[in-house]
This record gives structure tokens, C-alpha cells and sequence, in this order.
């Protein structure tokens, strides 16, 4: 049976389960426990939501669409916006995935370091990290002045105002998101397999294949959806760290709301960008199912 | 009998309605006969407001002043749309559209005094009356430099001054005027500048472009040239005095300066009009117009209003040089006609 029918399958389980649910007298004690939630998720973010689509397609009209894909600009922050989100979220995955390995199976007392470093700076405000990596980047930064100090270099190295400063930047903020994601799904793997998979003889590297990569996918495709999604939205970061042409599409709509004062034209390009959301999942949906990647929560258990 | 319960039930809760909207006024109303609602950008520019007029406003008239922050420009175009309108008076720059402009109420010149502002260099408008006038400035980092630039010539001149520019690249307005100097360092006469000619100016601006730092925040400026990251900018002189006044290695010059004001506005449909062109009256008048420079290197906008010669040497209105040096004023009318299709041309310049 192919992965794609086992999902249709669980489908069909769910479905039935849920029948049989809704057949039972009286309210389901986790429907009752999730309504306020669903309540809140439907006005917080259903209601507006419709009002963006709304907005953007009558404020003042559909202009506002031949507005925004006109502007030669706005296309360009488009798919630097999808350029730079592609290359955050694979600098995340591969700096991401050996800490996650690491965290995962090491001893108690490094496990316990590494989750520290990683939530410090996790819960260290977005701006401040920014202004940090500022602080270190720029040409009379931290490491610009230490480097000439010590005779390496006569002209600061080109790190700052750039794409490398604002992917270093973006990374730093979204690896901690793919890191936990792998590693939730990494400790959900018992290490008998890979021990049983060793002792019948396979390489490390074998085993990895094998066993640990397969059975992680489900992380690592759920933490670059993830890491992807947010690197999409992203502004103040690229803004300060990266040069004029590392302009990103929130950029454009900051711009269109407060400085046009055109909240229509703001919308279309959030609605543009929404698609392109849609669009990644649906992509990923075909190389992975969905399911798997929103089920990853209850696998960690 | 069901009428009786039913009219109980509706006096309870009117009761009800009246309790809350009474809890809802403790917070803002002192004890006075009226109310208004003030916002401002924040900060230190706004607490500073509040030392200089809303506090003594409030003493003098019995007015209670609530504050709120910071002004968006889509919050009072989404409030007026709304029908649910919270300012009474906001503080912008005239960026907003202040010839014509859907979601604001006209001055009452019955009770501002709009006369004051005729001759004088910064422009009242139908929708909007100036609080006080603060420029863009050549800032320099004194270390960096060995001699001291003059003019916005040199801002130009990247053989005899080396080193790199600091360059507004935020949410446009009328980019600090610098499409403005850079016309007129290429030779056009101050007085045909409109309409700007915006290619020749960001052909003048590539002679430099890649010697320039974008800085998107205005606090930026300052550091940026400070720290001496770039040796040049087009900064706010009220944040390079207060550098100064830290020691950091800045100085300016007058010499072309870009002159701008803050406006006050009141939000069509604000729900304290009276009170509020009150308010801008007090602000604005000849009497207090200059309290707020005491406090804050931004000059009075009021003409008639006189400062002690200590204060009026920081103002941009009290330096006011002659010639080639003259103050340059954006034509905000222009702006806000051309603010898309200018800002997209920059866009396209600067990414």
C-alpha cells in the first residue's frame, strides 16, 4: 500500500469515527473543550480574514490586482520574498537538523544546554536580536573591527546591508521553530531501532538513511513549512539587516497602508501572499501528507 | 403584570447600561465640563506635548485630556470609515493630504487663530494647522571628516569627502527632501523645482549611489553617522542635538535645510470637535506656540511666537539662511498628488 492510499484510508477512519461520534446522545466532552477555541479561531482569524479578501477585491475594486502585479517592484520583492524564504528555511534545516539530532540523543546535561542556548535566544525579543546582529555585522561592528585590529583585512568584509546579513538574521530567528519541530519527532524515535539497525551490521550512515531520516521527515517537512511560512511575513529583520534590494512583499505593504494610505491595495498583496502559502502546502501535500505533518504534535508524545 | 416585569426588567437594564458607560467616563473625565482625546507619535516628542500644552491645557480650561499613540494614517482613514471615530485631534506630518482630504473636519477659523500663520514660512491648510517646524539636516561625524562640508555641494562630492552617506529609505514621504537638494545641486533654480523632476534627480543621486547607506528608521540617521558607519546624513536636527548633548562626534549645518512641520488634524466625525479646535487653538497661539522648545529642539510654527535667543539659535526658522544656503520647504500638495508614482520610481532606483 503507497503512502498516498494509507492516507485516504485514515481519511475514510476519521470520517467514520466522527459519525459514529456524532451519533452518540449528548456532547462530546473534546467537541466541548475545543468550541471556545474554534470560536475564537473562526472570529480572530476566519472574520478578518473574509474582510481582506473582501477588502481587496472592493477597495476601491479589482484594480487594486492590476495595481500590484503591474508594479515592476512589487514582482521583484515577490520572488525575493520567495528567494530569501527558500534560502532561510534551508540554512535553518541544515544547522537545524544536527542540533535537533544532538539534543535529541545526547546525555542529560547536554540535552539541558543546548535546549537552554536555543530557548534564551528564542525568547529574546525579535528586535533586539536584530539590533545585536547589527552590532555585529555592520563596518565598525564587532567583528569588522576586530578582524582589521588583528591585520586580516584592510576594507570591512561585505556582511552587512546585504542578502548574507539579512538570511544570517532570518535564520537565527526561525532555526529555533525547525529545531523543535525535528526534535519532538526525533526523541519520538525509539533509539532500539537504531541500535537494532547498528547491530545487525549497518553503517551509521546506512542507519541514518534508513531509519533516523525516513522517520524524521515528518519534523523536517512540518518545521520548512513552518520556517518557510514565517520567513514569507517577514520585514523588521530584513529590513534592518539587509540593503535596499533585499525588499521583502511586507515591505510593499506597510508601505501601501501607511504611507498611500490605499488599505485595498494592501490587502491584494496580502491575498497574493496568502496563495503563495497555499500554494507551498499544496506542493507539499504532494510529496508529503498533510496529516503527517499536522499529526507530528500527537507523535511527540 | 408582564408589562410591569418587563418595564422592571428595562429599568434594570438601562441601570445597567448607565453603570457601565459611568465606569467607562471615571477613567478619562477629572470632574471637568469637558473631554477630548489627543494622539500623537509617541515617545519622548510626545511626552514632551503633554508637559508643554495638554498638562497646562487641562489645568487652565478643565478640560480632561486622554492621549493615545502612535498615529497611523490607515487607523484615522479606517476609524472615519467606521463611523467609530476615538481621536479628536492627532498630531501628522502634512504628508496626510491637507488641501483635500476626505477623512478630516476644516479648521474652525473662528476659533483658531489662522491669521497669524499668513506670511509666516510654514503654510495652515483648510484640514490641518502647523504645531511646530523641525528640519532635515547635513549631519557629519567631526571625527571622520578632517574638514568640516559647508553646503549639500558636498554631500555630493565623494573625492574631497570620501566615505558614505546615510539616506532616508523608510515609508516615503517626501524622502526628507532630498530629491529636492540633489535637484538643486545640479543646478535648477530653488524657485522651479515643482514639478519635480525626478529622473534628473535620481540620475544626480547615481553619482553618489554607491557610496549611500539606507537607513529606514529616523533614529538610524544619527547613528549610523555617529558611529561613523557612514561619514554623512540627511538627519533630523532635533535628535543631532540631543547626540550632541550625549557627546558623540556630530555636528550640522544649516545651510539647506529641509524645513518641515507637524500638523495638528481633526478626524471627520471626531466625537469632541468643539473641544478639540479648542485645544489646537491654545497650542497654536502666539502665547504658547513656543512652551513646547523649551522642553525640545522644535520651533514654534506660529510667527508671532518669540523665543529667548539661547532657544531660537537650535530652530529651524531662526536659521534661516540667505541665497544659495535658503531653506528648502517641500511642496506637500505636489507630494501627495505624485506620492505613488514617485514612490515606485524610488523604489525602483533604490532595490
Amino acid at each position: 500500500m503507497s503512502g498516498r492510499d494509507s492516507g485516504v484510508a485514515e481519511v475514510t477512519d476519521l470520517a467514520a469515527v466522527g459519525i459514529r461520534r456524532a451519533g452518540r446522545p449528548g456532547i462530546d466532552f473534546w467537541t466541548l473543550l475545543g468550541t471556545p477555541a474554534m470560536l475564537v479561531v473562526l472570529v480572530a482569524f476566519g472574520v478578518p480574514l473574509f474582510m481582506v479578501v473582501y477588502k481587496s477585491a472592493t477597495d476601491p475594486g479589482l484594480v487594486n490586482y492590476t495595481d500590484v502585479m503591474g508594479d515592476p517592484v512589487f514582482r521583484k520583492s515577490l520572488f525575493k520574498t520567495i528567494e530569501i524564504a527558500v534560502a532561510a528555511t534551508l540554512a535553518a534545516l541544515l544547522l537545524g537538523y544536527p542540533y535537533a539530532y544532538v539534543m535529541a540523543r545526547s546525555g542529560r546535561w547536554m540535552r539541558s544546554f543546548l535546549l537552554v542556548a536555543l530557548m534564551v535566544s528564542f525568547w529574546t525579543s525579535l528586535l533586539i536580536r536584530t539590533f545585536a546582529w547589527q552590532v555585529l555585522l555592520q563596518n565598525t561592528g564587532v567583528i569588522n573591527t576586530e578582524l582589521k585590529r588583528l591585520g586580516l583585512i584592510d576594507t570591512p568584509l561585505p556582511i552587512i546591508r546585504n542578502e548574507f546579513a539579512a538570511l544570517v538574521g532570518m535564520t537565527q530567528m526561525l532555526a529555533p521553530f525547525l529545531i523543535l519541530a525535528v526534535y519532538a519527532l526525533i526523541r519520538a524515535i525509539p533509539p532500539e531501532l537504531e541500535q537494532a539497525a547498528m547491530g545487525m551490521g549497518a553503517r551509521r550512515s546506512t542507519m541514518f538513511r534508513t531509519v533516523v531520516l525516513p522517520l524524521s521527515m515528518p519534523g523536517v517537512a512540518a518545521g520548512c513549512v513552518l520556517v518557510f511560512v514565517l520567513a514569507l511575513g517577514f520585514y523588521i529583520t530584513p529590513q534592518v539587516l539587509g540593503g535596499p534590494s533585499e525588499r521583502m512583499v511586507g515591505q510593499s505593504i506597510a508601505e501601501a497602508v501607511h504611507a498611500f494610505v490605499r488599505p485595498g491595495l494592501a490587502c491584494a498583496m496580502a491575498v497574493i501572499l496568502l496563495l503563495l502559502v497555499g500554494l507551498v502546502l499544496a506542493a507539499t501535500a504532494r510529496f508529503m501528507r498533510l496529516s503527517d505533518i499536522l499529526k507530528m504534535g500527537s507523535m511527540s508524545e | 403584570m408582564m408589562v410591569k416585569k418587563l418595564s422592571v426588567a428595562m429599568t434594570a437594564l438601562l441601570l445597567c447600561l448607565g453603570l457601565v458607560a459611568c465606569g467607562g467616563d471615571d477613567d478619562s473625565a477629572a470632574g471637568g465640563e469637558g473631554k477630548l482625546t489627543f494622539a500623537g507619535w509617541g515617545g519622548t516628542t510626545q511626552e514632551n506635548i503633554d508637559k508643554a500644552w495638554l498638562q497646562p491645557y487641562a489645568k487652565e480650561s478643565g478640560v480632561a485630556v486622554t492621549q493615545d499613540s502612535p498615529v497611523d494614517y490607515g487607523k484615522v482613514k479606517q476609524m472615519v470609515d467606521a463611523k467609530n471615530v476615538i481621536w479628536d485631534v492627532f498630531e501628522a506630518g502634512s504628508d496626510f493630504g491637507l488641501d483635500e482630504n476626505d477623512s478630516l473636519t476644516p479648521m474652525d477659523c473662528d476659533i483658531v487663530a489662522c491669521g497669524d500663520f499668513d506670511g509666516g514660512p510654514i503654510p495652515l491648510y483648510k484640514y490641518g494647522v502647523p504645531m511646530f517646524t523641525f528640519s532635515v539636516v547635513l549631519t557629519y561625524n567631526t571625527d571622520a571628516l578632517t574638514q568640516a562640508p559647508t553646503s549639500w555641494a558636498d554631500f555630493f562630492d565623494t573625492k574631497k569627502f570620501p566615505g558614505k552617506r546615510a539616506v532616508y529609505n523608510g515609508v516615503p514621504g517626501a524622502l526628507q527632501g532630498l530629491l529636492d537638494t540633489a535637484l538643486i545641486q545640479d543646478g535648477v533654480d530653488p524657485a522651479d523645482l515643482y514639478p519635480l523632476d525626478v529622473d534628473r534627480a535620481l540620475k544626480k543621486l547615481d553619482s553618489i549611489k554607491d557610496d549611500i547607506v539606507f537607513y529606514s528608521d529616523f533614529g538610524q540617521c544619527t547613528q549610523l553617522v555617529g558611529s561613523g558607519e557612514a561619514v554623512m546624513g540627511n538627519c533630523y536636527q532635533g535628535r543631532d542635538l540631543t547626540a550632541m548633548d550625549e557627546g558623540q562626534p556630530i555636528d550640522f549645518i544649516w545651510s539647506g535645510q529641509v524645513i518641515y512641520a507637524d500638523y495638528l488634524m481633526v478626524p471627520k466625525g471626531a466625537p469632541n470637535q468643539d473641544e478639540a479646535m479648542k485645544l489646537i487653538a491654545y497650542i497654536t497661539s502666539a502665547e504658547h506656540n513656543g512652551d513646547f522648545a523649551k522642553l525640545q529642539a522644535y520651533g514654534p510654527a506660529n510667527p508671532k511666537t518669540e523665543l529667548s535667543p539661547d532657544l531660537a539659535a537650535k530652530m529651524p526658522t531662526s536659521n534661516v539662511m540667505p541665497g544659495a544656503d535658503a531653506p528648502v520647504i517641500v511642496d506637500d500638495k505636489w507630494w501627495n498628488d505624485n506620492l505613488e508614482s514617485v514612490t515606485q520610481k524610488w523604489n525602483a532606483w533604490a532595490s
